[in-house]
């Protein structure tokens, strides 16, 4: 189709478009029986279950959000696009949760106050995939309870997420808690969500180590940091 | 205009919270007076611009106390592209952020009043812009 200009969500789904445009259409016509049908088809074809989380759920996501800006779909439909979604994602976890284990950790969560929960929980199960232990804590989870699961489980890594901006405060409270605990080690801290986005060095600001953009980039850098450094935090 | 600004004292910032229930409601009381402005929304107008301004508060408190303003950028983009939809138009947001401006300027002393407003300016002109 030479000359036409590609719409945002062609580009993020790249060469799983049509999977993804055919996912979308049925979560649109609230036939989420469709939708899942389509998935493990696709899978039990050979599609990667880390290209459909990246290719077909980020950037129907991301068409979700789009649609809801221009008011050519209501939050309900919103919500119930992506409630389907997590209930499409659950449904992969027997594939997910067999992959052989690296020997590392990773709590992802949601900062307190925070109810944007998919993009983080995309990031736990791709860190699964790639042999991590990870503990998915959830959307609007407590600083304090967050703090606990940290001294409890020790992990390598901890993923924040802040989708609205003003709970980025409330990342940088939480960074520093950690940090000045002396009954956790020195871990590795990365956050992410829109507000980091936008502003790109803010990540700094907080305390963190790093905020990626996405998860591949979240994965290749702990992959990096924590992995190739041989960097244990839960071994003091 | 510099697209960069400090973030606010903690001073500021403390009084900014303190006094943002103050300036919500008179914001509110002002912008209500705008007939024009609002008569579409029935007798829900206070409660909807009450919530806008709230909303507006957190989202400036963020982006000072960070120093970002790019988080606001992104709240200005929202805002032209979504809020009209909702029957809230650009250009009422605007005067209501003046009105905002003044009211702030009317609360806070003034050396914590200008650097909120230093915020506000820049929100205010890229709004503007937009509408032109």
């Amino acid at each position: 189709m030479e000359g036409r200009i590609m719409n945002e969500f062609e580009i993020e789904a790249g060469d799983f478009y049509d999977l993804a445009k055919v996912y979308l259409d049925s979560l649109l016509r609230v036939n989420k029986d469709a939708a899942s049908r389509l998935i493990l088809k696709a899978v039990e074809q050979g599609t990667d279950i880390k290209n459909i989380y990246l290719y077909v759920f980020e950037s129907s996501q991301h068409e979700i959000g789009r649609l809801w800006q221009t008011n050519q779909i209501s939050v309900a439909q919103e919500h119930f696009c992506t409630a389907a979604t997590q209930m499409i994602m659950s449904q992969l976890y027997p594939y997910i949760f067999s992959s052989s284990k690296n020997g590392y950790k990773m709590i992802a969560t949601c900062v307190e106050g925070e109810l944007h929960e998919i993009g983080i929980r995309m990031l736990a199960d791709l860190f699964e995939m790639e042999g991590w232990d990870t503990y998915y804590l959830g959307a609007n989870t407590p600083t304090p309870s967050i703090i606990d699961t940290i001294k409890s489980m020790k992990p390598d890594l901890l993923a924040i997420s802040a989708s609205i901006h003003y709970n980025v405060d409330n990342v940088k409270t939480l960074i520093k808690q950690i940090r000045e605990s002396n009954l956790i080690p020195p871990i590795k801290i990365f956050v992410g969500g829109r507000p980091f986005l936008l502003a790109p060095e803010m990540w700094k600001k907080v305390g963190a180590d790093a905020c990626t953009s996405n998860a591949l980039e979240a994965i290749i850098l702990a992959n990096k940091i924590i992995i190739n450094q041989g960097v244990k935090s839960n071994v003091k | 205009m510099s697209n960069e600004l400090p973030a606010i004292s903690k001073e500021t910032l403390e009084y900014f919270q303190k006094s943002s229930p103050d300036i919500i409601k008179k914001t509110v009381a002002l912008a209500l007076k705008r007939e024009d402005e609002i008569k579409h929304h029935g007798k829900d107008a206070p409660k909807i611009l009450t919530s806008g301004m709230e909303f507006t508060t957190k989202m400036l408190e963020a982006a000072m106390s960070m120093g970002e303003i790019n988080l606001l950028e992104d709240e200005i983009k929202w805002a032209k592209d979504r809020l009209p939809h909702d029957g809230v138009e650009m250009e009422h947001i605007v005067n209501r952020f003046k009105i905002y401006r003044e009211v702030i300027t009317e609360i806070l002393p003034t050396e914590n009043a200008l650097e909120v407003t230093a915020y506000l300016d820049l929100m205010i002109s890229k709004m503007q812009k937009l509408l032109d």
